[in-house]
């Protein structure tokens, strides 16, 4: 009775060695490609590079305005996204029109904006925001452009979390004469707000990382002054820069990318991390 | 539209060229990514010591949250002076492939991963109920089980690598032509619209503009294509 049902070879320990080879090259891949650029990074990496202004066309110098421009378009475009993204997230998790053709549409086309490469955001950036509304290159239409680029994933995250504390909820804040307004309001976003501010982490990550989408709307400009009309480079862009169009800037470029991977990495791992321990915790 | 090759400056835009250097690169990184990240997926699910995932799944995701940029970076320093050594071509098709490939296989992996637990998590009690080894139950319940969603991982990480720019340009060569052999330099769709971005004007922006709807138009055949469930099986 104890004899476990088996195939008549084991095609388990057949493909172990093969699979135990493509993990363990996973996980190399880590040393292979973050050691390289740690070694020559960090060790010349020093807080006065990230505050000192670039000099000859960022060979020397830091990244002081660059750092600062990227802060400023991430926040921005953040800011934009909360502000549209959650009332859609709002009104696409609310279970009883869950099923209406509307929102079953909307849902699609986040799907497809969700899946749309970052280079044709920045097409549409570039003809709409930086042409017809004459913002020029500027900080201002890299943020929008980048927000339109984010929203969709910050939507379909946030609706699979409301989702869940709609569905708790809802019937009890109704029952006891909640309007629906007062609901997301006074009830939804209290409890959910700690799961949305992880899910804002990760759209910090991948705005940081995004180049393609700022290489036409927020331009190549070295010095800005903080200014959201002006055109600042944000540090993704600037070591694509350096890496292609200034030569004898390597090293510049492996400093700048250690603090970009500093950053998104970090904020991708706290993120993940949570999400994972939440689920963990409910199941 | 198709016929010809890509010359701005004598008004001849065909895209032939670029189209069959973004699928050339994206098909020879997916060949080799797509049954990595697999494996590695099985791996994760089967053979590694329970104690050991979250573990591994930090470097996973580490790895999966790279910028692609940085990506780039490290194939522009490290892996074309290498293959310049090697096989005598710097910039070439094999190494922009190789860029795609790291981006996709941690990607992949973490994808494939989550599909498969999930439904390893769903059907184990019965499993182990019904007294399966676990090779039976791996390979005759769970994989079947989900190849639909296997699919559409494989097929998600397609469109990602379709949508890959910079770290591609980086390295590839970015020479309009008819990819040769595998160490000959390419140009993807997308690259092209970066590179040609800044200075075109009238005619020439405009089809670099169409060069974005037709990556935009693979985009949504794909998401159809991962989307679409047959209907016959229950």
């Amino acid at each position: 009775m104890n004899q476990k049902t088996k195939l008549k070879f084991s095609l388990l320990n057949l493909t172990k060695p093969f699979s135990l080879l493509c993990f363990t090259f996973v996980l190399f891949l880590l040393v292979l490609i973050v050691g390289p650029l740690l070694w020559h990074g960090l060790p010349e990496l020093s807080f006065s590079f990230l505050t000192e202004l670039p000099a000859f066309a960022g060979k020397e110098g830091g990244v002081g305005p660059i750092l600062r421009g990227t802060i400023l378009l991430t926040f921005l475009s953040l800011f934009f996204v909360v502000l549209m993204g959650l009332p859609v997230a709002f009104q696409l998790s609310h279970p009883l029109k869950k099923n209406w053709r509307s929102i079953r549409l909307s849902r699609m086309a986040l799907d497809l904006l969700a899946s749309t490469p970052s280079i044709v955001f920045g097409l549409f950036g570039n003809y709409f925001f930086v042409t017809t509304l004459k913002l020029g290159y500027s900080i201002l239409a890299g943020a929008l452009t980048l927000t339109i680029m984010i929203l969709p994933l910050f939507i379909r995250l946030c609706e699979l979390e409301l989702s869940t504390y709609q569905k708790k909820f809802l019937p009890v804040s109704f029952s006891h004469g909640l309007t629906e307004h007062q609901f997301a309001t006074k009830v939804l976003l209290p409890a959910a707000s700690s799961s949305i501010g992880f899910i804002l982490l990760i759209c910090i990550s991948r705005a940081f990382g995004e180049t393609a989408a700022l290489l036409f709307t927020s331009g190549y400009s070295l010095r800005n002054s903080g200014n959201v009309f002006e055109s600042g480079r944000t540090l993704s862009v600037h070591i694509f820069d350096l890496s292609l169009n200034v030569p004898g800037a390597d090293q510049q470029a492996l400093k700048s990318s250690v603090v970009l991977i500093f950053v998104t990495v970090m904020t991708s791992l706290v993120a993940r991390a949570f999400i994972r321990k939440r689920e963990s915790y409910e199941s | 539209m198709f016929s010809g090759g890509w010359f701005p400056s004598e008004n001849k835009f065909g895209f032939l060229p670029l189209v069959a250097g973004t699928f050339s690169v994206l098909s020879v990184s997916l060949l080799f990514s797509i049954p990595v990240g697999f494996f590695a997926a099985l791996a994760l699910l089967s053979f590694i010591p329970r104690r050991l995932i979250p573990f591994c799944m930090v470097i996973i995701e580490t790895l999966a949250g790279l910028p692609s940029i940085v990506v780039g970076l490290y194939c522009l320093l490290t892996v074309v002076p290498l293959a310049n050594t090697i096989f005598g071509s710097g910039t070439s098709l094999l190494v922009g492939s190789i860029a795609l490939a790291i981006i996709l296989v941690p990607q992949l992996t973490l994808s494939f991963y989550q599909s498969l637990e999930l439904q390893h998590r769903v059907l184990w009690p019965q499993a182990w109920c019904n007294n399966l080894s676990a090779d039976i139950f791996l390979f005759k319940v769970l994989i079947p089980s989900s190849v639909h969603k296997i699919k559409e991982c494989c097929i998600m990480g397609v469109s990602r690598g379709l949508g890959e720019t910079l770290a591609i340009l980086m390295v590839s060569g970015n020479v309009v032509q008819l990819p040769q052999s595998l160490f000959s330099p390419v140009r993807t769709l997308n690259a092209n619209i970066a590179l040609e971005m800044p200075y075109a004007t009238g005619i020439h922006r405009s089809s670099l503009f169409f060069a974005g709807v037709i990556t935009f138009l693979f985009t949504l055949f794909l998401l159809v294509l991962a989307k679409y469930e047959p209907k016959n099986k229950t």
